[in-house]
């Protein structure tokens, strides 16, 4: 197994498209790193890179202390499974799962083959599919005959380009358990490339949030769901409530917050000066409903911060948890997400007058200086769209 | 569900009693009425005078007249007595396997870089250049090179001007100018079978093998050429029985010891107004390239359902 690193990684089409720019990444001995963004990022050209199907503009890509970055695909000791999984039709399982070690320099013998083509079908729990055709396998079979075929010779790396995202749900969730665990086995140097951040958080050691061919955030799924370090981030992995503001003061990491809701109390990593534009950051979960009768705006007398008032538009039941939809009296729309089976009195439903807050630790405030704003809009729909299926 | 039977039902309404049923009476019977214009076309303009072919083989040749109706095996003992005529079909045969496999040799790399280039634009541009060279006739462009290979051709003042040759070569008529302008004739239809056959491969596959540690060399042989196979075979049968009917080019570009069957069947019905025998002479080819076809269809394994032999040579 191999450590792969990247430095200075650069890929420009043509003259002046650029899909990936000057991005450093060491991905560790065994690691399971996964790069997620949305379409156009250029996620799947840092993957082609260090395939080797697509030529480096400028960096260098090293497996252990190997330089490849000018190696030709196939002298690349990485094992690739494409979108397609690109089974060869006129082969039969065997053949495919055989064809690495059949065009090898090195001589194998046919018992060692059958032998590894026995063990790797074992594997993917697939014995004796040998003589199948791949156009007699389901997808999800396919699948896991592109991943033998991949791991076949052992290779120092595995690079995966969203090979779940021809699979319907059901079966996905089951793959994401299958790689998972195929991976861990073999402690497998693997670099992951999906659009669906749900499969980024559930599967990986580090997740690498691309935007615009560069960096958005590298950190564990933890890290990125909780401290995300831009509003692009806490856009993207997972759902976020974005009040935006301009910074009015504070102190000892907790700045004050001048939004539409009114004066916010949020927790900041960077210093960021009176006057910054930002955004404050809040998870569905960080903030909690109570029913408010009352027409007034804020209970308190509007002192206290990070409270507010509003109405609930939608109430949906997503299993294990329940998702508010509440309209404030700011204008201003947030969800909310509490467990299924916390205990109301009377539970709150639609149309209800409802209190909404949340402690200024659930809460980041996140500069916006170099977020366009309508990035953060145009990938909303996607998001939701994954999520909420 | 609703709104179809909204829609749907006046419509239906609208028709008059005996329109529907025509329409009814031509739903029941479309497979046959579809089926039927082209079996009736091929009936009347391929087996009849197939037949009639046939049938003008056997008939007997009085001179000074085309044919008389009656039997007679006379023709087909001359083709099997006089080593003339196999020895034409067997040339005949020969050119056009040889033109089939020079323009396989010649179109696949052109076919496979039009396949597998970025730009739409460019690719556009070459295709239509391709087929543009088809809008001249036949007879234009083999006199064209019969004026390029001439003594005084422009390939000649070239080779002369570099010093490659001191006199100037003979080369048309000849066999050299009549394989050139064989391949050069047909290479349209071969590299645009083959275009279309490689096209369908997806680029993956082979980035699949290059990424399994098969060179280009290896992935070239074990992935692309067994997936374009029956391009491959398409274009070569394609132009191999498009050069074995060349009348043209033959005439033009090859000597009198050179030409083809098609010319000498021409010959011997215009001509000599044997048309028992011309007839005689076409069926001889006719049975010819057909086991040729057959022959290759099977050896290729064309006909298997999973085209299970291609895959076999995997190793490298």
């Amino acid at each position: 197994m191999s450590r792969i690193e990247l430095d200075g990684l650069t890929k420009v089409y043509g003259s002046d498209v650029v899909a990936v720019d000057d991005i450093d990444l060491t991905v560790k001995d065994g690691e399971f790193v996964t790069l997620v963004g949305p379409s156009g990022c250029g996620k799947t050209t840092t993957l082609r890179c260090i395939a080797g199907f697509e030529t480096v503009t400028d960096g260098r890509i090293a497996m252990d202390d190997r330089e490849i970055t000018a190696e030709p695909p196939y002298r690349r000791d990485v094992g690739m499974v494409f979108q397609s999984f690109a089974l060869f039709p006129h082969m039969t399982v065997e053949e495919n799962v055989a064809y690495g070690m059949r065009v090898a320099d090195r001589d194998f013998s046919d018992t060692e083959v059958d032998d590894r083509v026995t063990e790797m079908l074992a594997m993917i729990e697939l014995p004796g599919i040998e003589e199948r055709m791949p156009s007699q396998l389901s997808g999800g079979q396919q699948q896991r005959v592109a991943l033998a075929r991949a791991l076949a010779l052992n290779p120092g790396a595995l690079l995966l380009d969203e090979p779940l995202a021809s699979l319907d749900e059901k079966l996905r969730k089951q793959m994401q358990a299958e790689l998972s665990r195929i991976q861990k086995d073999l402690g497998v140097t693997t670099v992951f490339v999906t659009h669906n951040q749900e499969e980024a958080m559930t599967m990986s050691d580090r997740i690498v949030v691309l935007n615009d061919g560069e960096f958005e955030q590298v950190g564990s799924p933890d890290t990125v769901y909780h401290e995300p370090e831009s509003i692009f981030v806490a856009d993207f992995i997972g759902k976020a409530n974005v009040f935006r503001g301009s910074v009015t003061g504070g102190e000892e990491g907790v700045v004050d917050v001048d939004t539409d809701t009114g004066v916010l109390k949020a927790t900041a990593d960077d210093r960021l000066d009176a006057g910054t534009d930002v955004g404050v950051v809040v998870r569905p979960e960080g903030i909690s409903l109570e029913r408010h009768e009352t027409e007034d705006a804020i209970g308190d007398g509007g002192t206290r911060a990070n409270v507010t008032a509003g109405e609930v538009n939608l109430v949906q039941m997503l299993g294990g948890t329940v998702e508010y939809r509440v309209y404030t009296d700011a204008g201003t729309e947030l969800i909310v997400t509490t467990q299924a089976g916390e205990q109301r009195a009377t539970p709150i439903e639609r149309g209800d007058r409802v209190r909404v807050s949340f402690a200024a630790e659930r809460a980041r405030a996140l500069s916006i200086e170099s977020i366009v704003e309508n990035r953060v809009v145009d990938v909303r729909p996607e998001i939701e769209a994954e999520t909420g299926s | 569900m609703a709104g179809e039977t909204e829609t749907e039902t006046p419509y239906t309404r609208d028709r008059s009693e005996s329109s529907g049923r025509l329409r009814g009476w031509l739903n029941d019977r479309s497979e046959s009425i579809v089926l039927g214009y082209p079996l009736a076309m091929l009936a009347l303009f391929f087996a009849v005078p197939l037949f009639l072919l046939i049938a003008t083989s056997f008939y007997p040749k009085p001179s000074g007249e085309y044919y008389q109706v009656g039997f007679t095996l006379e023709h087909y003992r001359r083709l099997f007595t006089v080593p003339l005529y196999f020895r034409r079909l067997g040339f005949t045969v020969a050119l056009s396997m040889a033109t089939a496999f020079g323009c396989l040799a010649i179109g696949y790399p052109v076919a496979y870089t039009l396949a597998r280039m970025d730009s739409r634009l460019r690719r556009r541009v070459y295709i239509t250049t391709i087929v543009s060279t088809m809008w001249l006739t036949y007879i234009i462009r083999s006199y064209a090179w019969t004026v390029i290979l001439s003594k005084n051709g422009v390939l000649n003042e070239f080779l002369l001007t570099i010093g490659a040759i001191d006199t100037a070569l003979s080369l048309t008529p000849g066999i050299w100018a009549l394989a050139i302008g064989m391949t050069y004739v047909f290479l349209p239809f071969a590299i645009l079978t083959l275009y279309s056959s490689i096209n369908n491969i997806d680029p993956e596959l082979e980035e699949a093998s290059k990424n399994l540690g098969a060179d280009r060399f290896q992935t070239f042989r074990n992935v692309t050429v067994p997936l374009s196979k029956n391009g491959i075979y398409s274009a070569w049968m394609l132009v191999f029985i498009l050069a074995l009917g060349a009348y043209i080019v033959p005439r033009l570009l090859g000597k009198p010891a050179q030409w083809t069957l098609p010319v000498i069947i021409g010959n011997q019905s215009l001509n000599n107004l044997n048309v028992p025998f011309g007839a005689a002479l076409s069926i001889a080819m006719m049975v010819v390239v057909i086991v040729i076809l057959v022959a290759g269809y099977e050896l290729l394994g064309l006909g298997s359902e999973e085209m299970a032999g291609a895959g076999g040579g995997t190793d490298g």
